[in-house]
């Protein structure tokens, strides 16, 4: 069973397949029907049709072992996937040995055992597919008899007649059932594209509330920080003409910034921090040029922190110009800082993180990589 | 007698900033006309290169535009607001001679457009961080040391910085980030101006037939 398992098409999504199940379901029956109520009598009365004789029995045969497969695949809500084309032309080809096995007087006539049922069997294999192979096969099998009624000379008014009317008849049934398959599909696919839409709804309200818990922690970091040096400075034990209480300063409103300038996409909050950085360092009249590339997965915290405590540093450096570039390779996430000054960057020790720096012309480039490596 | 192109942008001042710095180039870019309609660019047959705006009016990027010009066997230098990697290989895969984001206008726009009257590469370092980062099933396969070599590229903005940081000259770092260019020709729909880049690359020696 393992060839029906792959995905061919687009694969049908758990409401597409719950939805077309009904439908299958109808169809099998239809087939089981035509195959047992309809072929059975007219193959027992007009076996003498063929030459030879066993080529009737044993095309219905082969027709109903499809049809079987195709209700065991039904009942384990399952489609053809690859074996769909091999199998549909296999049935073109059972089709049109049939009916060169068949008496040509026959060929519309009731002993043509293959003539209804192919159609049906082919709507079985195209459950859940596109419509334009099931199509193309129904026109090749019946331009392929017309060319056999031409070959043997049976041009006759009623022959032509009857066969167009015998055609038009089955394959408008085919194509109306089709037809519904394809809307059913349709409304499935918009109905789970609204269920996704609101299961996005309710992640981003997920993340806005872990975002929240997170801002909340961050408000507790501050009063640690910023309130103790905003105190000392106040009550005078603190000096604000001392650099060190001026770095201090500076890292905590870096941090109140940074607080104030999330914005809650907690699913590329790299980026946003990143931002942040170059906001900081834009403040200080320093052009930023910004650019991201690649997907990036979401890396753990303590390496996006290594990855930004690195970029700050560099930024740091910056005296007008720098180039900030945030890119997802292969797995690897790399943050690259250029800047005009010398950057002193700090030593780290993070699993999976590395760090390079480059000097020339005048320019330093310092990089930063998070390649995890399993 | 210096390259000729001709100018296809909306924004008035975007087109005299490209004529100031044609003008200023050496030797000198004349630009043949410019306006805000593609039609400009075909009725100018003569001009060996089209400075393209993607964003043609509010409406969408103008990659008919660019279809049109590139089935005219024109060289056509996009250059684009629009940042983003699939916009940029998108224009590739129609046929653009290279794509240039107005940021890096300054510094890459005059190289870009004299490597492209040669049919030369050009790949300024955005959209070589688009190919070096490129997430489609279907992208040229490229080697760790290409790759490596265009994301450093795309993160410097510096042959200088590559060369030194992977104790590679800069010549071969521009054969790295020129082949890879290649290798996006080579992909995709065909067009006369891809095949022209491909083979000069040949004559160049950027590449031997065996690496196609």
């Amino acid at each position: 069973m393992a060839a029906v398992s792959g995905p061919a098409d687009a694969v049908p999504s758990d409401l597409e397949v719950r939805l077309l199940r009904g439908l299958r379901i109808a169809q099998t029956v239809i087939t089981l029907v035509i195959l047992f109520g309809l072929s059975l009598p007219k193959l027992l009365d007009g076996a003498a049709a063929f030459h030879p004789p066993w080529v009737a029995p044993v095309g219905w045969g082969l027709l109903v072992a499809v049809a079987a497969v195709d209700a065991v695949l039904v009942a384990r809500h399952r489609f053809w996937g690859r074996a769909r084309m091999p199998v549909a032309l296999g049935v073109l080809a059972l089709a049109v040995l049939i009916a060169l096995a068949l008496d040509p007087a026959q060929v519309v006539g009731p002993a043509h055992v293959g003539y209804g049922v192919v159609g049906w069997i082919w709507l079985l294999l195209f459950a859940g597919a596109r419509l334009r192979g099931l199509v193309a096969l129904i026109v090749v099998h019946l331009l392929f008899l017309l060319g056999l009624l031409v070959a043997t000379g049976r041009t006759d008014q009623l022959t032509l007649v009857t066969f167009g009317v015998t055609a038009v008849g089955i394959t408008s049934f085919q194509l109306a059932i089709a037809l519904a398959g394809s809307a059913l599909r349709t409304v499935a696919r918009q109905a789970a594209e609204a269920a996704e839409s609101e299961a996005r709804a309710r992640t981003a309200e997920e993340v806005a509330r872990t975002v929240h818990t997170d801002r909340e922690a961050r408000y507790a970091e501050l009063r640690a920080v910023a309130l103790p040096l905003l105190q000392g400075i106040g009550d005078g034990t603190l000096a604000p003409s001392d650099p060190e209480v001026q770095q201090a300063a500076a890292r905590a409103a870096a941090r109140l910034r940074r607080m104030f300038a999330e914005e809650g996409d907690a699913a590329d909050a790299l980026a946003a921090e990143l931002a942040v950085l170059i906001d900081i360092a834009e403040r200080r009249g320093v052009v930023v040029r910004y650019s991201e590339r690649g997907q990036r997965p979401v890396l753990p915290a303590d390496a996006a922190g290594a990855l930004l405590a690195t970029a700050e540093a560099a930024l740091h450096a910056a005296r007008a110009a720098a180039r900030v570039t945030l890119a997802g390779v292969a797995g690897a996430v790399v943050v690259g800082v250029v800047t005009d000054g010398a950057a002193r960057v700090p030593g780290l020790d993070v699993a999976d993180v590395g760090t390079s720096t480059v000097e020339a012309d005048g320019a330093t480039w310092v990089e930063a990589r998070w390649a995890p490596r399993s | 007698m210096g390259p000729s192109i001709v100018i296809v942008d909306d924004h008035p001042a975007i087109v005299d900033g490209v004529r100031a710095w044609c003008a200023r180039a050496e030797p000198e870019i004349r630009v043949l006309a410019s306006g805000a309609r593609v039609e400009v660019a075909l009725e100018e047959p003569a001009a060996d290169a089209v400075v393209l705006d993607l964003q043609l009016g509010s409406g969408s990027p103008a990659y008919g535009d660019l279809a049109r010009l590139v089935d005219a066997g024109r060289r056509v230098v996009v250059y684009s607001q629009h940042a983003d990697s699939d916009t940029a290989l998108r224009c590739l895969e129609l046929g653009a001679a290279t794509y240039l984001t107005k940021a890096e206008g300054p510094e890459h726009l005059i190289p870009a457009l004299r490597a492209v009257v040669q049919d030369r590469p050009y790949t300024p370092p955005v959209l070589g961080g688009a190919m070096a980062a490129d997430p489609r099933p279907d992208r040229p396969v490229l080697s760790e040391r290409e790759r490596e070599v265009l994301l450093a590229w795309f993160e410097s903005d510096s042959k200088q910085l590559v060369a030194q940081r992977f104790h590679l000259s800069v010549k071969t770092v521009d054969t790295y980030i020129g082949r890879v260019r290649i290798k996006y020709a080579d992909a995709g729909r065909p067009a006369t101006t891809k095949a022209a880049l491909v083979a000069r690359a040949l004559q160049d020696g950027l590449i031997d037939l065996a690496g196609l």
